[in-house]
């Protein structure tokens, strides 16, 4: 699913499709295989170069599962993530999905393998670029160019190792350059981050939280990567400190035309980090857009009110709030048709039994509720509409028609 | 830990010299016609922790001043000492290695820190720079008894991590009824004597209630199961009518014929009517007893044959029933008041908008979300109706939307029950959403307070100003973000004079020096900074 018109962005890094986790959930008498917890539910979205995507979500909604699968630290269920597609093959993906997605059905929803020219199109596709089909050599050389900063800063580096050897170790597996080379490296990360070269000689447990998550970067700068998942950098944080990290990441990112997926529950960062914003509820995507569009006029209702559950540090201003009701329900038994629909202010009698397709409702604005059924005037889009099957995959009950 | 071990004559670390706990002078001076409407008044207060790498001076000289029906919000970095602050006001304080060196802690008349001086002793151990703490844990121990009269019913408190502060093998009603057995027995046991289960207006409610329950509104169904409470003189029954009706859905009749049996086996039995009357008076007994700590802390004297009368007559009652502690009637004897409190714990849920309190109740905290947890801790909390409420990050485990519900809860007690509230946190934008006022906190003590509206309009405080540029705006999102170098420092060490001048933009000689006096810097507006040369607050 790309956004190609866009021109401001680069290349594609990582683009992702239909990507799916299930993680069983065992029981019974021989911990038979009882059910699934549905972590990640068909997430498709694009990371361009020197771009940063914003992944929202509740706690509990797969955001953190979505970043270890791009980076191929778990493996999906299905789904695919292509590594630096070429342009031509992403104008290509997306043909391939929207005829895939079109294909008659049987009971379990899915179409039948090796009958389709698409499907074998698109399997020769993944072949070649997708990271789950990689060798394990292949894709060590790979890790490298994909890296992760972890959500706290206190368990991820190991206490026992100098800074010095934290930060060299994955060129030291990568054999990057010979030791004094990489010793050189870590003292340019450390000026890079914004820690003095001396404190390579420190153990972790003398930085305090934000200066730990400096490490951190560094180590994931390290290799030079081209796509970094950020797990929630700056939660751990306090906030004084959290403006250093994400100062540090914008400089790092100009510099660089580093790619970051930002995985964070916290609005406000999102809105001055990123320039697009994948909204997550239960494992599925409900909104995606560019981040003015999100924040100026956010379409489904669960965006709506994350916007306006954020308070504001300002007493002056008070305003409507929506305010939901409820929990976020449990992802091992989703609710039917719209998962949203339990807490819902706006729910209509269809969403209950219908999952609303990601539709684009908007130039580049594409949302995933039954209060905006009518996509813009895209051919792909409205076949989606017609012959009633979502993105995801699964086909549409006979009674909602 | 091994400090425990020798820490009754352990010698602990000290880097600089000893501070001696000031003697303390009783409280019985007039309050002044301003601070009427203060509740909570902390004065001074010292609380240090000593370890092995030195003395953590986590307060250094608080001062506080909690107002009826205000939410004060106390706010700063990671370990300035927001928590301590509250801990040391419940007397929470894990000692050792904590101990509360100095200060006054007034509520209600009352000193919560009284007899502080004479718990432990330090004496400095000579050639060197440590010194040795001998406690008296007789008279810590009589301290925290002392507490157990304003714990709950005076100040109640919420803690930060929900999920740690449940007992997991305990059910959340069970948890419930505990604390209300605690703190409201007396007119919970009034309450059964005083019911009236029968007669013609209980089964006119009842029939009132079987009408709501075929025209088939929720809302109806509601105000005909709290006329039925109150017909009965019990509003629990009200409650737990109104879940079998609920539960029963369209089977009216069956939910009638269940509503019949509750009313018809209501009444306490001999065995139960006894045990009541045992209960009671234990609780009667209790309560004395904290008439009596109430009084030691308000006058500074400890009453001492009055305290063991009232010991001895619990033991007393205690040795005379102890046929409810049978297996056989230990179970039976309970059961009236078990029923009683359950209900009454579903009724409190109820109230925090808890959609299937029933259930709820009957699970385990393992089974709830952290969002439910922290509403039954707030329910728990507010079951005795306390004076103030030290509520420590009640919000900070949460997401954005449960945040939202958890914070409307709090504004709506405000309101409606005037509890004040201490609340305790480190956004800066929940303290805008809820509070009146604000105490700005930084390496243990404070740095500026005010109105909330001041404060924000006219943050004064460098490092008011830092925290307040650094917090990344939803409304202004393409600002640089700015942020105070460096870091909390190590409270071991702390820096000399303003502990926050080598942070400060604007540190001047003058700063290293002795620690700026509290000015006042306008209406209701006071700050901790030789930036400003307002007149220098009394305390």
């Amino acid at each position: 699913m790309s956004f190609s018109g866009d021109p401001s962005t680069g290349q594609v890094v990582i683009s992702t499709h239909n990507l799916r986790k299930y993680f069983p959930i065992r029981g019974g008498l021989l911990s038979s295989h009882i059910g699934d917890v549905r972590a990640v539910d068909g997430v498709s979205f694009d990371v361009h170069d020197g771009e940063t995507v914003g992944l929202v979500g509740e706690s509990g909604c797969g955001k953190t599962t979505v970043g270890r699968l791009l980076l191929r630290l778990i493996e999906p269920t299905s789904g695919h993530t292509f590594y630096r597609p070429t342009p031509e093959t992403v104008t290509r993906l997306d043909q391939l999905y929207a005829s895939i997605e079109k294909m008659p059905r049987d009971n379990g929803g899915r179409v039948a393998s090796g009958q389709s020219a698409s499907l074998k199109e698109l399997d020769e596709i993944a072949e070649q670029y997708s990271l789950y089909r990689k060798s394990n050599s292949d894709m060590r050389k790979l890790r490298g160019k994909l890296q992760i900063v972890f959500q706290d800063p206190f368990s991820s580096l190991s206490p026992r190792m100098l800074v010095r050897d934290i930060i060299a170790e994955p060129m030291a597996i990568h054999h990057a350059g010979t030791r004094a080379e990489r010793y050189q490296r870590v003292a340019d990360l450390l000026r890079e981050v914004g820690l003095n070269p001396e404190h390579e000689w420190r153990f972790p447990h003398e930085f305090s939280g934000g200066q730990r998550q400096r490490l951190g970067i560094a180590r994931a700068l390290s290799l030079r990567p081209e796509f970094i998942v950020l797990d929630e950098p700056t939660s751990a944080l306090d906030v004084s400190v959290q403006a250093q990290v994400l100062n540090i990441l914008r400089k790092l990112q100009t510099e660089q035309k580093l790619a970051f997926l930002f995985i964070s529950h916290h609005l406000s960062v999102i809105r001055s980090m990123c320039q697009r914003v994948v909204v997550m509820y239960l494992g599925k995507v409900v909104e995606q857009a560019p981040t003015e569009e999100v924040f100026s006029r956010p379409l489904h209702p669960y965006t709506q009110a994350l916007l306006s559950a954020i308070p504001i540090p300002d007493p002056e201003l008070k305003r409507e709030r929506i305010v939901l009701q409820g929990d976020v329900p449990s992802p091992a038994a989703p609710p039917s048709g719209c998962r949203f629909h339990t807490r819902c202010p706006a729910v209509l009698p269809i969403c209950p039994r219908v999952d609303p397709p990601l539709i684009e409702v908007r130039p580049n604005h594409r949302v995933a509720c039954h209060l905006y059924p009518n996509p813009i005037a895209k051919e792909t889009a409205a076949e989606i509409a017609v012959t009633g099957s979502t993105p995801d995959g699964t086909s549409v009950p006979a009674s909602a028609s | 830990m091994a400090a425990r071990a020798d820490s009754r004559s352990g010698d602990m670390p000290l880097p600089e010299a000893t501070p001696l706990p000031e003697p303390l002078v009783p409280t019985d001076e007039p309050t002044p016609s301003d601070d009427a409407d203060v509740v909570l008044r902390i004065k001074d207060l010292k609380t240090y922790f000593y370890t092995y790498d030195g003395v953590v001076k986590a307060l250094d000289g608080v001062n506080l001043k909690i107002r009826k029906g205000q939410t004060t919000g106390l706010v700063g970095e990671t370990g300035c000492g927001k928590s301590v602050t509250a801990f040391s006001t419940m007397r929470l304080i894990p000692d050792p290695p904590g101990r509360i060196l100095s200060g006054e802690v007034i509520f209600d008349g009352a000193n919560l820190l009284w007899g502080l001086d004479k718990e432990a002793t330090f004496v400095p151990i000579k050639g060197t720079n440590r010194v040795k703490i001998s406690r008296s844990f007789r008279r810590i121990r009589r301290a925290t008894e002392r507490m157990s009269a304003v714990r709950g019913r005076g100040i109640g408190m919420i803690f930060q991590e929900p999920t740690q502060a449940m007992n997991p093998i305990f059910t959340i009603s069970n948890q419930l009824s505990e604390t209300l057995l605690l703190h409201r027995g007396i007119e919970i046991i009034d309450g059964l004597f005083g019911m009236e289960p029968t007669g013609p207006e209980v089964a006119a409610a009842l029939d009132g209630m079987v009408q709501a329950a075929q025209r088939g509104k929720s809302g109806d169904l509601r105000v005909a199961a709290e006329k039925l409470g109150e017909a009965v003189h019990l509003s629990s029954v009200g409650t737990q009518a109104y879940a079998l009706f609920r539960a029963a859905g369209r089977d009216v009749d069956g939910a009638r014929t269940d509503v019949q049996n509750v009313l018809k086996g209501l009444k306490p039995n001999g065995l139960e009517r006894s045990y009541l009357h045992h209960r009671k008076r234990l609780m009667e007994l209790a309560e004395q007893l904290d008439e009596v700590y109430l009084k030691e802390m308000r006058e500074g004297v400890l009453h001492n044959r009055e305290r063991s009368r009232l010991r001895s007559k619990v033991r007393l009652e205690r040795l005379t029933h102890l046929h409810f502690g049978l297996w056989g009637i230990r179970g039976r004897s309970k059961r009236s008041l078990e029923r009683e409190t359950f209900w009454r714990s579903v009724a409190l849920l109820e109230g925090m908008a808890i959609a299937n309190p029933v259930q709820v109740a009957r699970g385990y905290p393992f089974e709830l979300s952290g969002g439910m947890l922290q509403r039954v801790m707030i329910a728990m909390a507010l079951s005795a109706e306390p004076k103030i409420l030290l509520a420590d990050e009640p919000t900070t485990a949460l997401d954005v939307t449960i945040q939202a519900q958890i914070l409307e809860l709090m504004r709506d007690l405000k309101t409606r029950v005037g509890t004040a509230i201490m609340l305790i946190t480190h956004d800066l934008a929940v303290i805008a959403e809820v509070a009146d006022r604000v105490c700005v906190m930084y390496a243990g003590t404070i740095v500026e307070e005010g109105e909330v509206h001041e404060i924000f309009r006219r943050p004064l405080h460098p490092y008011t100003q830092g925290l307040l540029a650094s917090i990344p705006r939803l409304d202004r999102p393409d600002q640089e973000f700015t942020s105070i170098p460096g870091s909390v420092p190590n409270l071991i060490y702390p820096p000399s004079g303003c502990r926050f001048h080598p942070r400060c933009p604007y540190a001047m000689p003058v700063c290293k020096g002795e620690r700026p006096p509290v000015t006042i810097e306008g209406d209701d507006h006071a700050v901790a900074c030789y930036l400003y040369k307002g007149p220098v607050r009394a305390d």
